[in-house]
């Protein structure tokens, strides 16, 4: 009796409206209410990343996130509210977070939004700054990590495409980068009108309304519509597979394997075949030829990739490349048990809700889904549709594969 | 049953507090207190979709005991882990100065396993197997690696001073060669009574649920009521060799509810930054059941020895004298983020609730910390560092 009770009392807890999309002067917001959230988190996703940079001075937009992000950490001491703001440059966009009390966070993010849009960038921030990653540049110089990530991204991406040009730039091309060119950058890409923002945590029902700070000045007039943010049209990003491999004399091996996916794959759907990819490759107790194993979703210039990078022991290299190759294959051809990919589906469950029971990850994940979707996904009510034939399905629609490996040469077994 | 549940139900608003801290996200919704079971502390739900259940087992250990309560953790630990991974849920134990603390983290349409994980974890330990021997094995090399390091020997002996005769969490080597399976399943028979147990809850249920889900938890009543009175085993050993000298003062204040003690700790770890000339400067903060404990610490070599020990000695003061309003505040507001930080998801609000509750039992003490935290200022941060002062350190010393 006890447990039907139960099981009757929590059952579909997580399926809440989706938060609806609205317009303002950030393109499109929305919210979602937590009413016990002892924090509230805010997040704009603009659209700017280090494919903005100009050429000679990449790592203008990563140098930009950190001095802003130190410039914005002192302007919200100076509140004494205890908000914390993160800023994470990414390739194609910039994501700000700010963490703060319910009672205060409209003056946290008020004063964030200054420091984003108006406050001067400061010499002594960004010397500072500069001088920092300049020094984290020189450390990771000749890293085959840097090497394997350059290439890696290579294969996302056109030739020269600025996709994938080091994110953090190099040390030459950061000595170049001054105040001027911070400001010259930000006047150029961060456009209100083109970011998204996602509220989470213990709000009022009208919060949308009243996003804007009071005093923000209105869009520019040249700013572009929402809609050509996502610029890849529908199909996949490339139609022939490729592989590639590079000797270096190192001591382990790292691999890359790129899927791409047709963009208009609804995205819950890659989710889960990125998880499943990702416990079937990295099993409890793990490989023991492997370093690590990862798997991700890249949004690229030219649609969705699911990339899967591993870095193993180098007599292993053969036998990894083919575990990552048939892994996605048996999801694709072999049929599933229905109990066996409901239990998996709950692992899968439980890992989204987790992860998302931080309010900044549900407000990052929110403002990524209105970037790409215009709508934020009810994440509870997508994942209990998924079924066995949706994976199946999902697996069959990915293109061939882009295949780089970088390791030592061991006569022949790398290649 | 809907009358028996009323009987045991205490409304929010028989809860201490204004209405303002009963907004808060962490009081309590609805206190419960089963005949025979644990106490119920059930709060909001941060995140949609997800339980968390932390329960707190007070855990007193005698002199030779020392170490029983981790044996007890490190079991525990094995147990849920192996029982947690097929559903992703995430567990953890950990040894508080109160107790042991046992909690998980999953989908609230797994509640009913998460009960089970807690139930499962606070059973009768498997003494008789080589997960026992392991977990003593640990315990050794944990106590033995404390006492061989400088560092350790010095904090070590600095809490022993401040802590007046209370056994170490961690126990000592000579303990843990004397903790038997007989001892540690004592140890557990009578602290893991449900009776004595708190259950601090954020999950999407009602609060039958939570009372169906937690009955026969822990150990039956048990005949040994009071912690063996045995004295604690010591064994003399060689000291651990150094270059340079260790040397710190430990100060302590009670009660440990007061966030005076914090603030004094970032307020003097600040202060102390940059201040070492030759020598390495640290400061410290411990929680013990009735009391901080505030250690500043100092490493030289011994032709800078001197200075350094009046850099040591002169942290409380040195910070009184250049602190301010803004120092004052910013310490403030980012322990007041920490404690957001924490609770922002339901894992993290039970477990700060649940472990403020630890010392008093206060449902809402997490709520009056915040709010006493808000009320420091200068004048009161000055006027507890005066106190430490006056009531003087306690020192301890290594040496080459």
């Amino acid at each position: 009796m006890r447990w039907s009770l139960a099981a009757v009392l929590v059952v579909l807890a997580w399926t809440h409206a989706p938060a609806a999309a609205q317009a303002n002067e950030y393109g499109l917001s929305a919210v979602h209410a937590h009413a016990d959230q002892t924090a509230v988190a805010v997040a704009l996703r603009l659209h700017a990343g280090s494919q903005d940079d100009e050429d000679g001075r990449e790592g203008t937009a990563w140098l930009l996130g950190r001095v802003l992000e130190a410039q914005a950490a002192r302007a919200l001491a100076d509140l004494h509210s205890g908000a914390a703001v993160t800023v994470s440059v990414e390739r194609a966009t910039t994501l700000v977070t700010v963490l703060a009390f319910p009672e205060d966070w409209r003056n946290a993010w008020a004063a964030v939004d200054s420091v984003l849009f108006a406050a001067d960038v400061d010499p002594v921030v960004t010397a500072g700054q500069r001088a920092a990653l300049s020094d984290h540049l020189a450390f990771e110089a000749g890293s085959p990590v840097r090497d394997f990530e350059t290439e890696a991204y290579g294969l996302l991406a056109d030739p020269g495409s600025p996709f994938a040009r080091p994110l953090r730039g190099t040390r030459a091309t950061v000595a170049n980068i001054g105040p001027d060119d911070l400001v010259r950058y930000r006047e150029a890409h961060f456009r209100r009108a083109l970011a998204t923002q996602a509220v989470v945590g213990p709000l009022p029902p009208d919060t949308a309304a009243v996003l804007m700070p009071p005093d923000s000045a209105p869009p520019p007039a040249s700013a572009a519509p929402l809609d050509s943010v996502v610029t890849h049209a529908a199909g996949l990003a490339w139609v022939t597979g490729d592989r590639r491999t590079q000797m270096q004399d190192v001591t382990s091996t790292w691999m890359a394997v790129a899927y791409p996916v047709p963009s208009d794959m609804p995205r819950t759907r890659l989710e889960l075949i990125a998880h499943l990819l990702g416990e079937e490759l990295d099993p409890t107790p793990p490989d023991p030829d492997r370093y690590s194993v990862g798997v991700r979703i890249e949004e690229t210039p030219r649609g969705p990739v699911l990339v899967v990078e591993a870095a193993v022991f180098p007599e292993a290299t053969a036998r990894w490349e083919g575990r990552i190759t048939n892994a996605l294959r048996r999801l694709a051809d072999e049929p599933v048990e229905e109990g066996f990919f409901r239990w998996r589906r709950r692992r899968f469950r439980t890992a989204r809700l987790l992860e998302e029971a931080h309010p900044a990850a549900e407000a990052a994940r929110m403002t990524a889904d209105l970037l790409r979707d215009g709508a934020v996904r009810d994440l509870g009510l997508e994942i209990w549709g998924l079924d066995a034939a949706a994976v199946r399905e999902t697996a069959r629609a990915l293109g061939e594969p882009r295949i780089f490996i970088l390791g030592p040469d061991l006569g022949g077994s790398a290649s | 049953m809907t009358r028996f549940l009323s009987a045991l139900l205490v409304a929010t608003a028989a809860l201490p507090g204004g209405a303002a801290a009963q907004m808060s996200p962490f009081a309590p919704d609805t206190l419960l207190r089963p005949s025979g079971g644990p106490r119920i502390v059930m709060l909001g739900t941060p995140g949609e979709g997800v339980a968390a259940l932390r329960l707190a087992v007070p855990l007193r250990e005698g002199p030779a005991e020392a170490g029983a309560g981790e044996i007890l953790r490190d079991l525990a630990v094995h147990r849920m882990e192996t029982l947690a991974r097929p559903v992703g849920v995430r567990v953890s134990v950990s040894r508080t100065p109160w107790g042991v603390a046992y909690a998980v983290e999953g989908a609230a349409a797994d509640f009913e396993y998460l009960a089970y994980l807690l139930r499962e974890a606070v059973a009768e330990p498997n003494v008789t197997g080589p997960r026992f021997a392991e977990a003593r094995l640990r315990l050794r090399a944990a106590a033995q690696q404390a006492m061989e390091t400088p560092e350790g020997l010095l904090l070590r002996r600095l809490r022993a001073g401040a802590a007046l005769g209370l056994p170490p969490l961690g126990g000592t080597p000579a303990t843990a060669d004397g903790l038997d399976a007989r001892m540690v399943r004592s140890v557990w028979r009578r602290s893991h009574q449900s009776s004595t147990m708190t259950l601090v809850v954020s999950a999407p249920v009602v609060p039958e649920v939570v009372l169906a889900a937690t009955r026969g938890l822990g150990a039956p009543e048990a005949d040994a009521r009071v912690p063996i009175d045995a004295p604690m085993l010591h064994r003399d050993g060689p000291d651990a060799e150094t270059l340079r000298v260790y040397f710190g003062e430990a100060f302590w204040s009670a009660p440990v509810d007061d966030p005076h003690g914090p603030v004094a700790a970032l307020l003097v770890a600040r202060h102390l930054q940059g201040k070492g000339d030759g020598f390495e400067l640290g400061a410290h903060l411990w929680e013990l059941p009735d009391r901080w404990v505030l250690a500043v610490t100092g490493i030289a070599y011994p032709r800078r020895s001197s200075a350094m020990h009046a850099a040591v000695s002169a942290a409380l003061s040195g910070t009184m004298a250049t602190m301010d309003s803004e120092k004052v505040a910013r310490a403030v507001a980012q322990l007041r983020r920490e404690i957001m930080l924490r609770g922002q998801t339901a894992g993290g609000l039970v477990d700060v609730v649940g472990r403020a509750m630890e010392f008093g039992g206060d449902p809402m003490a997490m709520v009056h910390q915040l709010e006493a935290l808000s009320a420091v200022d200068l004048t009161s941060a000055r006027s507890y560092l005066s106190h430490l002062l006056e009531v003087g350190p306690v020192r301890a010393e290594v040496r080459p």
